[in-house]
């Protein structure tokens, strides 16, 4: 079930009603009725998959329980590493194993061998990175005498399936979210209404700004060799746009649902494209991913303490496994390569650190310094980006060959911009106007309800909710749901 | 909790509200391009035809309304205007819905004669679902009509009544949303495309003539494929058809049929159904059985309309097929009438 659905749109009022009206005063109830409705929404996209759910709930609240019993360190490393081999096992299987067989052939096709190659048709599951990172968290965290394990099932889950946040994230933390099963919920209408304005603003992103961008990316990454330097940039131009609006809209949508059910999710995008430096970019894009990443592993081998080599190894290592969660293709370890190349001169000369706060902070606009950094590390993402979007490494270079070209200075679409074109170059304006303004808040409505009177916040709201539909059309998933 | 579902509720109506202002704005056929085309071109032109056409690609394709009116004058020596209103892709319900607002409309006022193409509903399967032309028809109404069709329908399977109504409450839903609406409410003018009227501007394109025109690749292929044993295999299967009044009939349908022969009468219409060679089967023969014998005009079983001679793909006929199809078709209306 895709949350631009109209089956979403039927499916969220019934369980809402049914979680404050029916069972609001029973938590067992309300959290029963989560996993259900989890399940029920999981089970939308494929029944039988609930099962790899299933088995890694009960694989980790077992482990959970055992771990946080036992004494004897050697059994609870093997507790611990049975947690990491079935959470790991499943996502290797179902997400890379026709990776490596076809890599391992070609190696040896290389060597003059010929293997005969045994590919299996899998189904990767959707959400399973997220559900496999996310309940490893909670018995990594229990491991470490961090966090307690729940001994109740129903919570935990929950926890694990709960539907705003199961196919794409955010990841989040047991020590964040676990809890919040465990407490009585009493409606907040501040906090309800928050979160469908939280919901319209992602939907903005994923309907008007992200599947408008799609139509024009698919068409110049699908055909790039039809297209000019400058009509390649643009193309890019407008992946990253796709990308970031379909993403962090996804993660509005989810965030504002759970907000309607009283929970409160972690921010997992903060204004990541008006960052001034590469190191501030991956304080902000897909926080719950890359934080997982930073406590999880490169925290344990070892951060930035050491020698250079430990931390150009620990970054290199961070970066490549991150696009590799990614995808099984060639394409996302360079993308990841890419980014850790820009990330280690910053890291090596101490300037990892420079932009913690959002930029321009209680100003209107940038200086120009800042706009500079802005337009730079944006433009180096978007070079990274074009690694993220191709098919292959040979249509990647291919595209970058395309944009270095004669027709780089060229006129795009030899100055005929369609309708249609206009009037999405005139909603990435809007957008863009309205995050800079919005930047710092968790999400750039959220100030809305301070700031304005009732009647210029219900027309903004039609005027969203009318971009929305004049934009639905197809019922395109989510980009992230392949990962 | 209350002042939420207050304050939602009201934001709601205000939305629908909006919603229904611009559906007074856009006209009824604000979703099918090739219709509004037609109907813009007549309202321009201040026509208002005798006779027309409604159906599929099936009439659109192979119904000639200027060779329909030379016959009828040769016979009758009678001048007639013909207009042929069929589009790409429309089956019921979106053609009766179509015909419906059309009676009403002033454009209906000397018509006398329609020919609708007799076809099942269409099934909306997920890759259709989200265009437009699904859901700009559905209302209330032929939602439970096709509810209570699908369910009393004893050829399909649980399954298969499962997801035909889920498909539908789903484009009913759209519509509710208005979702496409302001778009096609601010571009409609922009939908008419000349080429949908035809070189005679009487509504009909052949595929020979749009094929010259576009050089279409998807047109290309479609000609390529013509094979001659599936044409073979679609006459056998027409002529197998049982004719005698068969009990497992769509009744539900059958009574909207009869609905609309009563409506249009009301108009001073009268309502004939076409059987077009190559979309038959016993489903829709049934009803056809069911249906007054001289209401129904069967072209179906016509062994001139199953030739490479006469076809341009497997599903339709070139325009030397749609001439034949055009006379056959005034042929044995008038013999039946």
């Amino acid at each position: 079930m895709l949350f631009n659905s109209i089956e979403f749109l039927i499916f969220l009022p019934i369980v809402f009603l049914i979680y404050w009206f029916v069972v609001q005063k029973n938590i067992r109830l309300q959290n029963m009725l989560i996993v259900l409705s989890s399940y029920f929404f999981y089970g939308c996209w494929n029944w039988k998959f609930l099962s790899l759910i299933i088995f890694s709930t009960l694989v980790d609240y077992s482990i959970g329980i055992l771990l946080y019993r036992t004494e004897n360190s050697h059994r609870r490393k093997v507790l611990l590493w049975t947690s990491i081999l079935v959470n790991i096992g499943l996502l290797g299987f179902f997400k890379y194993y026709n990776f490596f067989i076809d890599n391992f052939i070609e190696m040896f096709s290389i060597l003059g061998i010929t293997l005969n190659p045994y590919s299996l048709n899998i189904i990767l599951p959707v959400g399973i990175s997220f559900y496999t990172f996310q309940t490893l968290s909670y018995t990594i965290d229990i491991y470490k005498r961090k966090f307690k394990p729940t001994i109740d099932i129903t919570a935990f889950a929950a926890f694990v399936s709960f539907f705003p946040q199961l196919v794409a994230g955010p990841i989040e933390r047991a020590s964040n979210l676990l809890p919040q099963f465990n407490q009585y919920r009493k409606f907040d209408y501040n906090q309800a209404v928050d979160g469908l304005r939280q919901i319209l603003w992602g939907f903005f992103k994923k309907v008007v700004i992200a599947d408008s961008c799609a139509i024009y990316s698919n068409m110049i990454f699908n055909n790039s060799s039809d297209f000019s330097g400058s009509e390649l940039i643009i193309g890019a131009v407008f992946f990253a746009f796709q990308i970031y609006g379909d993403f962090s809209g996804y993660s509005d949508i989810a965030i504002g649902t759970a907000r309607l059910f009283g929970f409160n999710l972690m921010q997992n995008f903060a204004f990541p494209y008006f960052s001034r430096d590469i190191a501030e970019f991956w304080r902000r894009w897909h926080i719950s991913l890359s934080t997982w990443f930073r406590d999880y592993l490169y925290i344990p081998l070892g951060g930035s303490k050491g020698g250079t080599s430990i931390k150009i190894r620990n970054t290199f290592a961070i970066f490549l496994v991150s696009g590799f969660w990614h995808g099984a293709n060639w394409t996302f370890i360079v993308w990841g390569l890419i980014n850790a190349i820009y990330f280690l001169p910053l890291l090596l000369t101490n300037n990892n650190r420079n932009n913690l706060d959002i930029v321009a902070k209680g100003k209107l606009l940038p200086s120009f310094r800042d706009f500079i950094s802005i337009l730079t590390t944006f433009i180096l993402t978007v070079f990274a980006w074009v690694f993220f979007r191709a098919e292959s490494l040979t249509d990647a270079f291919g595209y970058l060959k395309g944009i270095f070209s004669s027709t780089f200075f060229s006129i795009p679409f030899k100055g005929e911009l369609k309708r249609d074109l206009i009037l999405l170059i005139f909603f990435l304006f809007f957008f863009v106007v309205i995050e800079w303004i919005g930047r710092q808040d968790k999400y750039a409505l959220e100030a809305l309800s301070i700031k304005s009177n009732r009647f210029f916040r219900w027309f903004f709201y039609l005027i969203l909710i009318i971009a929305i539909t004049i934009n639905m059309g197809e019922e395109n998933s989510f980009i992230y749901f392949q990962f | 909790m209350k002042l939420f579902i207050y304050k939602l509720i009201l934001f709601v109506l205000l939305y629908l509200v909006i919603r229904q202002a611009i559906i007074y704005l856009v006209p009824y056929y604000w979703g099918n391009s090739c219709y509004l085309s037609k109907i813009k071109y007549l309202k321009e032109s201040n026509l208002k035809p005798n006779v027309v056409f409604f159906g599929s690609s099936r009439i659109y394709r192979q119904v000639n309304p200027n060779l329909y009116d030379s016959i009828y004058f040769a016979h009758n020596k009678t001048k007639i205007e013909s207009f042929n209103f069929g589009t790409p892709g429309n089956f019921p319900p979106q053609t009766y819905y179509l015909l419906n607002n059309f009676i009403e409309s002033e454009i209906a006022q000397n018509c006398k004669l329609i020919f609708l193409e007799l076809s099942n509903f269409i099934n909306i399967d997920k890759v259709s679902l989200t265009q437009e032309r699904v859901y700009y028809w559905t209302n209330l109404n032929f939602l439970i009509l096709i509810i209570k069709s699908t369910i009393k329908r004893k050829d399909l399977s649980v399954d298969g009544k499962i997801e035909i109504i889920k498909n539908y409450i789903n484009v009913f839903l759209k519509k509710v949303l208005g979702i496409g609406l302001f778009y096609d409410a601010l571009k409609k003018e922009n939908l008419y495309d000349e080429l949908f009227l035809g070189p005679d501007k009487n509504g009909y394109v052949s595929l020979d003539y749009e094929f010259l025109k576009t050089s279409s690749e998807d047109l290309a292929n479609r000609k390529k494929s013509l094979d001659i044993l599936d044409l073979e295999r679609r006459l056998k299967y027409a002529s197998s058809r049982k004719e005698e009044l068969n009990e497992i009939v769509d009744r539900v349908h059958l009574q909207y049929l009869y609905k609309m022969i009563e409506n249009a009468s009301k108009h001073g219409i009268k309502l004939i159904f076409i059987l077009p060679p190559r979309n038959s089967s016993q489903i829709l023969s049934n009803l056809a059985n069911a249906l007054p014998k001289n209401s129904v005009v069967d072209l179906s079983k016509n062994k001139d309309f199953y030739t490479l001679e006469n076809s341009f793909d497997n599903g339709h006929l070139n325009s030397k097929g749609a001439n034949l199809f055009t006379y056959k078709l005034f042929e044995l209306y008038s013999q039946q009438n």
